[in-house]
């Protein structure tokens, strides 16, 4: 009798976690959740509302994230386009694409309106790529306080072009606001878990929209001006439009900015009463603005340009009315014309006179 | 570059690779030494001068006085020493107290020889650094400790990052024999410094920056808020101030100890205290000890009688107030506290009969902390006008005003009873009782406490000392 051999294979180990194992174990656990929560509101978000510009003139609503992201991809189909008119909702609803197109240009001009709501400066630049592909003679683009001194930061784009992120920004502040955003998401989650109840009883029912939703919606609070103080120029929106000037510039094509009139710039206060913030703000990044469209080469119109444009012209503190747009888009497409005629040298002309 | 930021986690995740890849002793010592002249560089990068000023200068004292037996040259070199780091100390941190005082007296026309208070900008962690690299001068001339001959030693015992803006001030004794040894971390230290990293980050941010939004709210504007609100403001910023600072002090034990490296407690629990001495000596333990050693003691000596050790103590906390600030509410500040010690310690002994009553126990843990806060408005006030509305408002129980929310109140008691519990249970080794599954499972419930009750990035507050 032989005792049976010794087994050959040792018996198998227990794996080992090493401190960095289980760390970051540990902290993608933690964000998995959150990360699932973020996908999850991108497949269903509905806070794009609204986009305009197909190049035929048919309107169409956004009704999610990936059709703003559409709007990059119906740019790029819209090859050899003249002018296009960018910027949020002042150019989605005040410019009429049609009369700047009738009356711009003796020939036949092509006319892109590409607006989207909540357009940031940062996400136009994003798109400046794109814009330069299109080979444009011309891109109007408006800038009104909102775009210059926004609260978005990076964690809001849509668009997301790493090389002018890196141009625009430092690597502290893009981490920064990046981790701002998972930060934010996880928040989301949370307070979503939290109030989920409550919400689908408030909401849900009326409203039909997906919780993530409900959560990232903005309400619009009355601007009291309390940042004029505060405003530093330049900030990254002025810095992300001289970017997208010098872009815009290298392809050969020409920028033209543009102020539009709003309620609290047109609005004369009460005797005895200062002002508007809103006109001490604008008179500071307007002065910007033209000392930047000076040095970068485009041509900067401010809010004053635009003198038929009176206060009863606007049905809110932004939206004209129909009178309204047709004063703009006059005036706008005078200048657009102009534009589009002048040589090299009356532009650069232009450009320094201002 | 704050702990609590991205920046710093990529920042040491970097360091703590490449020390990983490094092997052999210079390079990890040259790789600590960049990383913490890297990190104070990412504050300002101008001011790393100062911080080469300064190790040169110990370093170089340190050596000479090493090779020099003669007792009037020795005093010489520690004069020579005291007077360069205090020179650059004082101006610029006491340079605009001293614009103040001069402002006092037109007739001197002294104000412009000093700097006004806006014009400077106090390099970040300059007391913390100085008064470590003076420790380690004094004590060589003691010759307490031997002078270090490695530059590279010496200069990562002035710079070591975890512990360079804002302590705990490590003595040199305790530092730079672990520097020489050069040992990585063990796997346990790694766990039990990943613990008090995410312990304290929860300190500062969880708990210090919430209740930041209390206490700022009222300190902007103290008359508007009802006696109630002013006395919750209080004790939240109790718990603020000691949750930052004491977060801070543990996320650099934390650090330290995941690079192999023991750094001592700064906080003894001084918010459970039962009578002066406990509070303020468990409060910024290793500075309090220096100013005992390097000031009190001196001052004072070992046999003096009561009136002598009375004027130290005063004189010991009145400086240490100065420490953090020249200003008059922080000389008031260290005053207090220390005309607290002494009372205390005057009425000891006549009150020694009923110390042994479990009444005079419960009441000194009431008493405590209530005259600590006083010491809160003090220091949390920026001028003794303000000090006197907060205290007037609040003396008089007013119910007119701003109320805030009873929230409050039940979450600074929540806090409180986890900070008792904490005292009588944890023992700083958590995850190393706990299972991998088990240590996974914190660091998540950490992260996602960390992620969703983020307060209010707010700065540390012992970074302006």
């Amino acid at each position: 009798m032989h005792d049976p051999p010794p087994s050959e294979k040792p018996p198998p180990r227990k794996p080992r976690w090493t401190p960095l194992g289980w760390l970051l174990a540990g902290i993608a656990f933690a964000f998995a959740p959150a990360v699932l929560v973020e996908l999850t509101i991108a497949q269903q978000d509905t806070f794009w509302e609204e986009f305009s510009g197909i190049p035929d003139g048919q309107a169409e609503q956004i009704t999610d994230a990936h059709r703003a992201l559409r709007f990059e991809a119906n740019l790029r189909q819209n090859t050899a386009a003249s002018v296009i008119l960018m910027g949020n909702s002042v150019v989605a609803s005040n410019v009429a694409r049609r009369d700047i197109a009738k009356d711009c240009c003796e020939k036949p001009t092509k006319v892109i309106k590409a607006a989207v709501t909540r357009l940031t400066m940062l996400e136009t630049a994003m798109l400046g790529p794109t814009l330069t592909e299109l080979k444009p003679d011309l891109v109007v683009l408006s800038m009104n306080r909102w775009d210059a001194a926004g609260t978005d930061g990076w964690e809001g784009v849509r668009f997301y072009d790493p090389g002018v992120a890196w141009r625009l920004s430092n690597s502290s502040e893009i981490l920064h606001h990046r981790s701002a955003h998972l930060l934010g998401v996880l928040g989301h989650w949370f307070l979503l878990f939290r109030h989920r109840l409550a919400l689908l009883d408030i909401f849900g029912d009326k409203t039909g929209l997906p919780l993530g939703e409900m959560i990232h919606t903005t309400s619009d609070q009355p601007w009291t001006g309390e940042e004029v103080q505060e405003l530093q120029l330049p900030t990254i929106e002025t810095r992300a439009l001289r970017d997208l000037s010098r872009q815009l510039s290298a392809a050969g094509a020409r920028l033209l900015v543009f102020s539009a009139p709003t309620r609290e710039l047109l609005l004369q206060p009460p005797p005895g009463q200062p002002p508007h913030p809103a006109l001490e703000f604008q008179a500071k990044l307007e002065q910007h603005l033209t000392q930047a469209a000076r040095e970068e080469g485009f041509l900067f119109v401010p809010h004053r340009s635009f003198n038929k444009i009176e206060l009863d012209m606007l049905q809110d503190s932004i939206h004209l009315r129909k009178e309204g747009r047709r004063h703009l888009s006059t005036q706008l497409s005078a200048m657009v014309r102009r534009a589009l005629e002048a040589d090299d040298e009356t532009w650069s002309r232009a450009v320094a006179a201002q | 570059m704050r702990f609590d930021s991205l920046e710093f986690l990529v920042f040491l995740g970097v360091v703590l690779v490449l020390e990983r890849c490094i092997r052999g002793g210079t390079g990890r010592k040259l790789l600590l030494l960049i990383a913490s002249y890297a990190f104070y560089a990412s504050w300002s990068p101008p001011f790393v001068i100062l911080l080469v000023f300064s190790t040169v200068l110990d370093y170089t004292v340190g050596r000479w006085m090493g090779s020099v037996e003669h007792r009037g040259k020795r005093r010489l070199l520690l004069l020579l020493s005291l007077a360069g780091n205090l020179g650059v100390l004082a101006f610029f941190k006491y340079g605009g107290m001293f614009h103040d005082i001069a402002g006092l007296v037109p007739a001197l026309n002294l104000e412009t020889a000093f700097p006004r208070r806006d014009d400077l900008i106090i390099p970040l962690g300059i007391s913390f650094y100085t008064f470590q690299t003076l420790s380690y001068t004094i004590d060589v001339y003691r010759k307490r400790i031997e002078p270090c001959r490695s530059l590279l030693d010496f200069s990562i015992f002035v710079t070591f990052f975890p512990q360079l803006i804002a302590g705990p001030v490590m003595r040199a004794g305790k530092l730079l024999p672990q520097i020489r040894a050069n040992q990585y971390a063990t796997n346990q230290q790694i766990r039990s410094g990943v613990e008090l990293f995410l312990l304290g980050l929860i300190k500062k941010v969880v708990v210090a920056d919430n209740l930041a939004l209390l206490v700022d709210a009222c300190w902007s504007a103290p008359e508007t808020y009802s006696s109630g609100a002013l006395v919750l403001a209080v004790f939240a910023f109790m718990g603020q101030i000691y949750c930052d600072f004491s977060g801070y002090s543990t996320m650099a034990r934390g650090l330290g100890r995941v690079f192999g490296f023991e750094l001592p407690r700064n906080f003894n629990y001084p918010l459970l205290a039962r009578n002066p001495v406990e509070s303020l000596t468990g409060w910024h333990i290793t500075m309090s000890q220096w100013f005992r050693d390097y000031v009190y003691l001196p001052v004072v000596g070992v046999r003096a009688g009561p009136t002598r050790r009375s004027l130290g103590m005063l004189l010991t906390w009145g400086l240490f107030g100065l420490w953090h600030g020249g200003t008059w509410a922080f000389l008031v500040w260290g005053l207090f506290n220390g005309a607290r010690i002494v009372l205390y310690r005057l009425t000891r002994k006549r009150l020694a009969p009923w110390r042994e009553q479990p009444v005079w126990s419960i009441a000194g843990r009431i008493v405590t902390p209530v005259v600590f806060s006083v010491g809160c408005i003090l220091f949390r006030s920026p001028d003794l006008q303000t000090v006197g509305l907060f205290l007037s408002r609040m003396l008089r129980w007013q119910f007119e005003g701003e109320t805030v929310s009873l929230g409050w109140l039940a979450a600074l008691a929540g806090l409180l009873a986890i900070h008792a519990a904490s005292k009588q249970w944890y023992r700083e080794d958590l995850m190393d009782r706990l299972s991998p599954r088990g240590r996974i499972a914190l660091v998540a419930g950490s992260t996602i406490l960390l992620s969703v009750f983020a307060g209010t990035d707010k700065p540390f507050i012992y970074f302006q000392f």
